[in-house]
């Protein structure tokens, strides 16, 4: 007589159909033969978890079943062969010497072993190649082709999504190292460095420049060149705007996938003239005795 | 066996098939008439279906567990070798 199938899941009789299959799927990956080539027991012991699943699954048959209308036995799969019946048989395709490579290093051993498969002939997907690509800000932000020299002397065409980050990986399929006896090619994966911009800085998908402004454009308002990673754009500067006001340049920012853009934020920053101006020094004086006020007044410790 | 009958006994499609001899999960022998499937091309096919169904693992997964397989399974041929010599070398 079969065991209660929800008993063998060790899932509760009212279980939802969810937590049938996370808990089978928790069960066949430490039971599945192939994932336990040393263990003899776990052949049947996988197909007790079937056959339970197999009634469990199909809500039709479960509904049945808690119904009283069939039993668990008869639920069985078709006896099959497991790979591992097969992988330490003879000589075969998929032999590997991968996890034994770095301690054996004679041949002959290897080709005691596998015999004809011996590991000159065994088909193998090339490895991977590594690189590290360190673009200019304005590159990375933009995107476009670059032109990549690889550790052997080969070179490859990169073509640089808009807006990619500092240490992103780029996988080139196929562009690693040929595969061994007609195998796949490995990928090229390349890293992506990005060197830091002296005026842009970047916030995800948004650019943040301090923009130096004139006296006279705070207090009187003006247009100024802002510089932006698409090319210098004129924004006006409102009248009466103090250090640390942020202005928004909608969609200058960082180009996103799918055609939108970030945005750049210009934070203002009043700048007295380079050299002293004895005009101004007296224009300042005289406002200075009629009006009075100190910022720092606002400012108590 | 060709590769009608191998989709049969596997249940495989042929779009499937294409793609993980590409991927070199399955790597049947070359004869003047097409691929050559025997059967741990069919067990390997097996395991493959198993893992990604029964199992769930997306194929990133699939690829890294068939690689380790393999390696434990080229291990224990190794040790049981090694075993056998030690009993009668």
């Amino acid at each position: 007589m079969a065991a209660d199938p929800y008993t063998v899941l060790g899932v509760k009789p009212d279980a939802s159909q969810e937590d049938i299959q996370k808990a089978y799927r928790k069960l066949a990956k430490k039971l599945h033969p192939d994932l336990n080539p040393g263990n003899k027991k776990a052949e049947e012991q996988f197909k007790e978890i079937s056959a339970a699943y197999d009634l469990l699954n199909d809500p039709a048959k479960r509904a049945r079943f808690d119904r009283g209308e069939i039993d668990a036995s008869g639920q069985d799969r078709p006896s099959q062969h497991f790979y591992r019946d097969f992988a330490e048989g003879g000589d075969h395709a998929y032999s590997s010497d991968a996890g034994f490579g770095d301690f054996v290093d004679t041949e002959d051993i290897i080709s005691e072993i596998f015999g004809r498969y011996a590991r000159s002939n065994v088909r193998r997907r090339g490895s991977d190649v590594h690189y590290k690509l360190t673009l200019a800000f304005l590159d990375a932000i933009n995107g476009g082709k670059h032109q990549v020299t690889l550790p052997d002397g080969s070179s490859l065409d990169v073509t640089i999504p808009p807006g990619i980050n500092n240490g992103q990986v780029l996988r080139l399929r196929g562009k690693g190292r040929p595969g061994l006896n007609g195998g796949p090619p490995g990928d090229a994966l390349i890293e992506i460095e990005v060197r830091p911009h002296p005026v842009f800085r970047r916030k995800g998908d948004d650019i943040h420049v301090e923009l130096p402004i004139s006296l006279a454009d705070a207090v009187l308002g003006g247009k100024v060149s802002v510089p932006t990673p698409g090319g210098p754009v004129t924004m006006t500067v409102p009248k009466w705007s103090n250090t640390g006001t942020v202005l928004r340049l909608k969609g200058k920012g960082v180009p996103r996938s799918g055609g939108a853009s970030g945005d750049e934020f210009v934070a203002l920053k009043i700048m007295l003239p380079d050299k002293p101006d004895p005009e101004l020094e007296r224009l300042i004086a005289e406002w200075r005795s009629a009006k009075g006020a100190r910022p720092q007044e606002s400012v108590k410790a | 066996m060709h590769t009608g009958e191998f989709l049969a006994q596997s249940r495989l499609d042929a779009e499937a098939l294409h793609a993980w001899i590409e991927a070199g999960w399955l790597r049947p022998g070359e004869s003047r008439s097409g691929p050559e499937f025997s059967d741990i091309d069919l067990a390997r096919a097996r395991l493959i279906a198993d893992l990604r169904g029964d199992l769930g693992l997306n194929d990133e997964a699939v690829a890294v567990v068939l690689d380790l397989i393999d390696q434990i399974h080229g291990l224990r041929r190794l040790v049981r070798e090694l075993l056998d010599r030690r009993r009668a070398p």
